[in-house]
């Protein structure tokens, strides 16, 4: 991962224990991302999703998969030279959001795993930005489908999608 | 001209799926989409957009999206009928 990607990792406001993008393999122009979230199989929720057999929460994978479309906010915001919507990390109310998800998840991720995600956007429109999204487990696709993240400001970013 | 009956069927169809609308709720073609009785929001039209694209087989680009062509379901079904014409000649 470079110092600019990394530098764009961490102006997401998620923290530990809930970020999901554990390293950024591509970020393409404003418009791509690629990423991976490692799974160990030591984090918490697995003591109860699920005993004695652990599978990784879908929901988690759309949480993932939504940071890493916000990896592509930020980068475009920062393409454009304007600092990107309060991504500080006290959670404000300002701060982008997921408005929509629409997942479906093929096979389950059982830990330890790494999980490879891809994000593209697909659509801007006012401040929702549209992303295709998909995740996989070694050969296995095990989700696909789109998502939609609420962003303030987006105006000042111009749209080239679409 | 009025739209196609069969688009405005089709996309009254997608309205319903979509927002999950009881039969108690008229669709029409001189019905409104952004206020009145349905009320949608941009994230609506957005979603909205994305299944017209999928049932019809064609892109809608994003800087046709505005007021006008969501004003009524007819003037969105216009806009569909028109759109799926260009593109099935291009």
């Amino acid at each position: 991962m470079t110092s600019r990607t990394r530098d764009i990792l961490d102006s997401l406001p998620h923290r530990p224990p809930f970020r999901f993008v554990t390293d950024v393999l591509e970020l393409g122009e404003g418009e791509r991302a690629k990423g991976t979230w490692h799974v160990t199989g030591t984090e918490d929720f697995f003591a109860g999703h699920f005993p004695g057999g652990p599978i990784v929460p879908g929901v988690l994978i759309g949480e993932a998969l939504a940071q890493l479309s916000g990896l592509i906010v930020v980068d475009r915001f920062c393409r454009a030279g304007v600092k990107p919507p309060d991504t500080g990390n006290k959670g404000t109310p300002s701060q982008g959001k997921l408005a929509h998800i629409d997942i479906r998840f093929n096979d389950t991720v059982v830990p330890p795993a790494d999980i490879l995600m891809e994000s593209k956007l697909e659509r801007m429109l006012g401040s929702l930005w549209q992303f295709d999204v998909a995740a996989f487990a070694g050969d296995r696709h095990v989700a696909r489908g789109a998502l939609t993240l609420a962003i303030p400001n987006s105006d000042v970013v111009r749209s080239e999608s679409g | 001209m009025s739209a196609d009956p069969s688009a405005i069927a089709q996309i009254v169809k997608i309205i319903r799926r979509d927002l999950k609308l009881g039969p108690e709720i008229a669709l029409a073609p001189e019905t409104v989409l952004f206020g009145g009785e349905l009320d949608l929001d941009s994230l609506d039209a957005l979603l909205l957009v994305q299944s017209i694209e999928k049932d019809f087989g064609i892109k809608v680009p994003t800087d046709a999206i505005g007021p006008e062509i969501f004003a009524t379901l007819g003037t969105l079904a216009k806009f569909v009928e028109q759109q799926t014409s260009e593109q099935a000649s291009a």
